[in-house]
């Protein structure tokens, strides 16, 4: 009964030029390996926070790689397409389709590099909104760029239990 | 399109105790430059705060006029987020409602209720709204990371609020 929602496809410049960029830098205390193989284990960034319902990877990894992601509440599920798998070190996806009509363009990017003993992680959000929701994605700005700020930092958290 | 795979979820109605005893409560005090009775007037409109600029999609007093106690209504949140049923258990003609959540078209909460009290305030009015929110247990993990979030995103209510009657006296 799922219906979906097509969504546009991105690329690199992407994450420069949507209307709404939000970018995550932190230190992590963990090697890049760590990071890396947490990236790309069976719940990917799921592990990291409770605010990713559940992650399923939908094919082998790797340059276009398909991961099924669900938030919670079932609010939104997002078929996602890897464009970008620079093993170890980067991967970046744009999402195919949504079971709701909210966004016309969707893209993630994580950058993992070497920062001293451990690693310095860059998660990148870019989003642009369709007709319906432009407006309101503009309004609730600071409402999404701490949604987003509470994912990405779950990292910290997540590394510190697991390192 | 949402509204016709809706499935409602029931919640468990509130009380003014709630506001004391909930797991996450947010109270915003917020001084405007408007009369009382016309900060009242906004709340009680057929538009109430779906006029505030907020992002609200929709709002539907479901209840005939006079309003009160047991008056209902349905809010789609923003982005449609989520559709609410509400129920107004206080109603204090001039100077405040409270309501409770009946039901919600998305599962995870066991009661929400809002609380608005409108004071006069010098030549202006405070309106100090609270927020009462239990989660299911399930849903209790979000929650609590979604505190701080939850936290802009109410404050933004409150500038929503100002805006609207500095524009609209």
């Amino acid at each position: 009964m799922a219906r979906w929602y097509p969504l546009g496809a991105g690329d690199e410049s992407f994450f420069t030029t949507a209307p709404h960029v939000y970018r995550y830098t932190m230190h992590l205390p963990v090697p890049p390996a760590r990071v890396w193989e947490s990236l790309t284990s069976a719940h990917s960034v799921a592990d990291w926070t409770p605010l990713l319902k559940s992650i399923e990877w939908t094919s082998d990894l790797g340059l276009g790689a398909t991961r099924t992601v669900v938030l919670p509440l079932g609010a939104l599920t997002f078929h996602e397409y890897f464009f970008r798998w620079d093993d170890g070190s980067r991967f970046s996806f744009y999402a195919v389709e949504a079971n709701r009509p909210l966004l016309r363009r969707f893209a993630e990017d994580y950058l993992v590099e070497a920062d001293g003993a451990g690693t310095r992680f860059t998660w990148t959000f870019a989003l642009e909104g369709n007709r319906m929701s432009g407006p309101t994605l503009k309004a609730t700005n600071a409402v999404n760029a701490a949604l987003f700020r509470r994912i990405a930092h779950g990292a910290k958290g997540y590394f510190a239990a697991n390192p | 399109m949402l509204q016709t795979m809706t499935r409602w979820h029931s919640l468990e109605p509130a009380d003014a105790g709630t506001f004391g005893t909930a797991s996450q409560v947010y109270r915003f005090p917020i001084r405007l430059r408007v009369p009382p009775a016309r900060v009242w007037e906004s709340l009680a409109s057929d538009e109430s705060l779906a006029a505030w600029g907020l992002g609200v999609r929709r709002l539907t007093w479901t209840s005939p006029r006079p309003f009160g106690v047991g008056t209902n209504r349905e809010v789609v949140l923003p982005l449609g987020f989520m559709t609410v049923r509400e129920h107004f258990f206080r109603w204090d003609e001039g100077s405040g409602y409270s309501f409770y959540v009946e039901a919600a078209n998305r599962p995870g909460l066991r009661q929400f209720a809002e609380d608005y009290v409108v004071e006069p305030d010098g030549d202006g009015a405070l309106l100090t709204w609270t927020i009462a929110i239990e989660p299911k247990r399930r849903l209790a993990p979000v929650m609590k990371v979604l505190g701080p979030v939850d936290k802009v995103a109410f404050g933004q209510f409150a500038t929503g609020a100002k805006k609207y009657f500095a524009k609209n006296p």
